[in-house]
C-alpha cells in the first residue's frame, strides 16, 4: 500500500512538472513570439519611415515641393519615377498627398505607381478611408500607421511633413506589406503546434505508464493477497494434517489393540495347551501321593520328591502367565534384542497349539546381529503370521503341514522368513492381505486386522520392511529390520 | 499553397467591394432619385455590379430608365454615372463618378448635373460633391 501511494505521489509530481513546466514554456514561447512579430513589424516601419525621411529630405533639396511640382510637367513625372524606385513587394504604394484648408478633400501631388489605371493623376481629388487616421496626422502632425481594409497583409504609413514647424505641407503615404510578420507568425504558430503536440504525447506517455504502474501495482496487491491466502490455507492445512496424522496414531493405537485383544482369544487356548500337560503333572504327582499315603509307603524322600516336581511344575505355570502377561505390556521404547531369541519366545507360546494340532515346526535361526526394536510389537507380529499360517494349514487341510521360520543376514539387514506349506497367497489378493478389515476367514476367526497392523509394526514403527511372496510350497512372508547402527559401526572398525 | 490563400483572400475583397459599390449605389441612387426602385440602364461591367440587387432594375432600354450606368453607345438624355476617373474628368455632363485608387474607393458627384435634373441628394453624400 505504501508503494503503491509513492507511485501515485511520484506520479502526479511527475504530471504536474511537466504540466507546469510546459506552460512555463508556452508563456515564454507565447511572449517570444509576441516580441518577434512587434520586432520584425517594428523593423519594417522602421524601414518605411527611413524611406519617407528619404524622401522629405530629397523634397527639401527641390525647394517649394508643391509649386514645384504644380509648375514642372516634366519634374513631375521625374518625380513620380523617382517614387516608383522605391516601389517593392513588400512597399505597395507610395504617394503624396496635401490638403488646403478650405478645400475637403485631399488632392495628390505625386504617385509612384506605374499602372495607369490605377495610378493618381496630379492634382487629382482624393477620398481616403479611415479618414479619421488622416485628419488625426493633419491634427497632431506625427507619423502614424494603421492597418488597411486588407486584412493584416497591408498596413499604411502616412508620415506627414511639417512646414514651417506649424502645419503640415504634405503627406507621404505608404502602403506596405506585413507578409514577413506572417510568415514568421505561420512558422511560429507551426513551431507551437509541434511543441503543443510534444507536450501533450509526453502526458499522454506519462498516463498511459502511470496507468501500467497502477495496474502491475494492483496485480502486485492482489498476489500478495493471494499468497497470504495460500499461506493461511497452507498453516491451516498443516494444522488439518497433523490433527490427521494424530488421529491415524489414535487409530493404530487402537487398531493395535483390537488386533491384540484379537489375539487374546488365541493366547487364552495357547495358555490352556500350555497348561494341561503341567497340570496332569501336578494332577499325577497329587494321586501318586495319595496312593503312598493309602498304601503308607510315603517317607520324607519321596515327600521331597514330590515336593520338588510340584514346586517346578507350579513355577513353570508362573512362568507361563509372566510371558502371557509381558505379551500385553505396551513397549515404552526400542531395545536392543537378539532376533532369534524373540522368536523363540513366540514358538514357546504357540508350540503346543500347533504340536495339538499336528503341524510341524523348524526353526533355522542363522542371524546372529542385534536389531533395536519394540519387543512386544515385534513378538505380535510374528505371532500373527505363525498363527496365519497355523490358520491356513487347518482351512486347507494340508496334509504334512510344516512351518518353518529363518533367520538370516542380508545386506546389513536381519531378514526373517516364515514359510508354510499352505500353497501360498491367491495373486489377485496379494496387495489386499496387508489393507486393514481384509479377511479370507469367517467372521468368527478373522478382523482382517492382523497383517495390516503386522505391516504398519514393522515399516511404521521399526522402519522395517514387510512383504509376501510364494514359493514352491506356499507363502513366505519377509520381514527386514536394520541392524543396529552401533553394531554397524563396531563392525566398520573392527 | 500561399498562392491558393492570396488568391482566395482576394477573391473575398473583391465579392465585399463588390457588395460594398451595391450597397454604395442603391442608397447614392435612391437618395438621388427619391424611388424604391430605379431602373438602370448600364453596360456589362455595370450590370456585373448592380444584378443581385433588389432596388436597381436592369432595363434594356434607355427610355424606360432612370439613369444610365457606365458608358453606353446610344444617345439618351439620361443623367449618367460612369465607373471611370478619366472618363468623368472629360465629360462634363457626367452626373458623378465611382472608381478605384490603389484598393480605395473613390466617389465623385457634380452638384450642377444634379440641380440640372432636378434630383435630390442626401446630407450623407454631400462630402462627394464637387
Amino acid at each position: 500500500m505504501k508503494e503503491f501511494k509513492r507511485s501515485v505521489f511520484i506520479m502526479i509530481l511527475l504530471l504536474f512538472t511537466i504540466i507546469f513546466s510546459s506552460a512555463f514554456y508556452f508563456s515564454v514561447f507565447s511572449k517570444t513570439q509576441t516580441d518577434l512579430k512587434k520586432e520584425t513589424f517594428k523593423y519594417l516601419l522602421n524601414e518605411v519611415i527611413d524611406i519617407s525621411k528619404n524622401i522629405e529630405n530629397y523634397n527639401k533639396g527641390m525647394g517649394d515641393f508643391k509649386t514645384v511640382l504644380k509648375n514642372n510637367p516634366l519634374i513631375r513625372t521625374n518625380y513620380n519615377n523617382f517614387l516608383n524606385t522605391f516601389i517593392t513587394a513588400n512597399l505597395k504604394n507610395i504617394f503624396i498627398v496635401y490638403k488646403d484648408k478650405n478645400s475637403k478633400f485631399f488632392k495628390v501631388l505625386a504617385d509612384g505607381s506605374k499602372n495607369p489605371l490605377d495610378r493618381f493623376e496630379f492634382d487629382e481629388k482624393f477620398e481616403p478611408r479611415f479618414k479619421n487616421k488622416w485628419y488625426e496626422v493633419l491634427r497632431n502632425k506625427k507619423p502614424i500607421y494603421f492597418r488597411n481594409s486588407i486584412e493584416g497583409i497591408w498596413y499604411t504609413f502616412l508620415y506627414p511633413v511639417i512646414k514651417d514647424s506649424k502645419v503640415v505641407d504634405y503627406i507621404i503615404v505608404i502602403d506596405f506589406s506585413t507578409k514577413p510578420v506572417l510568415f514568421i507568425e505561420k512558422n511560429l504558430k507551426s513551431l507551437r503546434k509541434l511543441f503543443m503536440s510534444y507536450v501533450a504525447i509526453i502526458i499522454w506517455i506519462i498516463i498511459v505508464l502511470a496507468g501500467f504502474i497502477f495496474y502491475d501495482l494492483r496485480r502486485e496487491n492482489e498476489m500478495k493477497k493471494l499468497l497470504k491466502k495460500v499461506q493461511e490455507f497452507n498453516l491451516s492445512l498443516q494444522k488439518k494434517v497433523n490433527e490427521e496424522v494424530q488421529k491415524s496414531r489414535e487409530k493404530d493405537k487402537q487398531l493395535i489393540l483390537q488386533s491384540r485383544l484379537a489375539l487374546m482369544g488365541e493366547l487364552l487356548s495357547m495358555i490352556a495347551h500350555q497348561w494341561r500337560q503341567p497340570l496332569n503333572v501336578i494332577a499325577g504327582v497329587v494321586n501318586n501321593m495319595q496312593l503312598d499315603l493309602e498304601f503308607d509307603e510315603i517317607d520324607k524322600k519321596k515327600l521331597k520328591e514330590y515336593n520338588e516336581k510340584l514346586k517346578n511344575t507350579i513355577k513353570y505355570l508362573s512362568q507361563t502367565i509372566d510371558d502371557f502377561r509381558k505379551f500385553y505390556r505396551e513397549d515404552k521404547q526400542k531395545e536392543l534384542c537378539d532376533v532369534n531369541e524373540l522368536i523363540e519366545e513366540v514358538v514357546n507360546m504357540i508350540k503346543p497349539s500347533i504340536n495339538n494340532k499336528k503341524i510341524g515346526l523348524k526353526l533355522k535361526l542363522n542371524c546372529k546381529k542385534p536389531v533395536k526394536v519394540l519387543k512386544n510389537e515385534f513378538k505380535q507380529v510374528i505371532l500373527n503370521i505363525i498363527k496365519n499360517a497355523e490358520d491356513i494349514l487347518i482351512e486347507r487341510e494340508i496334509k504334512n503341514p510344516y512351518i518353518i521360520i529363518k533367520t538370516f543376514e542380508c545386506d546389513n539387514k536381519c531378514v526373517i522368513e516364515i514359510n508354510d506349506n499352505g500353497g501360498g497367497v491367491a495373486l489377485q489378493i496379494k496387495d489386499e492381505i496387508f489393507k486393514p478389515y481384509f479377511t479370507t476367514k469367517d467372521e468368527k476367526n478373522g478382523t482382517g486386522l492382523g497383517l495390516y497392523m503386522s505391516k504398519n509394526i514393522i515399516e511404521k514403527r521399526l522402519n522395517g520392511v514387510l512383504s509376501v511372496y510364494n514359493n514352491e510350497n506356499g507363502a513366505v512372508f519377509r520381514i527386514e529390520l536394520e541392524v543396529e547402527d552401533e553394531y554397524k559401526r563396531d563392525q566398520g572398525n573392527n | 499553397m500561399k498562392k491558393i490563400l492570396l488568391l482566395f483572400i482576394s477573391l473575398g475583397i473583391l465579392l465585399a467591394f463588390s457588395n460594398e459599390e451595391r450597397f454604395l449605389f442603391e442608397r447614392l441612387f435612391q437618395s438621388l432619385f427619391n424611388k424604391k426602385i430605379i431602373k438602370i440602364y448600364t453596360n456589362k461591367e455595370g450590370a456585373k455590379l448592380i444584378k443581385k440587387s433588389r432596388i436597381l432594375k436592369i432595363v434594356f432600354t434607355c427610355d424606360k430608365a432612370d439613369l444610365i450606368l457606365g458608358i453606353v453607345d446610344i444617345n439618351c438624355s439620361k443623367p449618367v454615372f460612369v465607373l471611370n476617373y478619366y472618363i468623368y474628368k472629360n465629360n462634363s455632363n457626367v452626373l458623378g463618378a465611382f472608381y478605384w485608387r490603389k484598393g480605395r474607393p473613390q466617389l465623385r458627384l457634380r452638384k450642377n448635373i444634379i440641380k440640372k435634373y432636378k434630383l435630390n441628394l442626401s446630407k450623407d453624400f454631400e462630402d462627394f460633391l464637387e
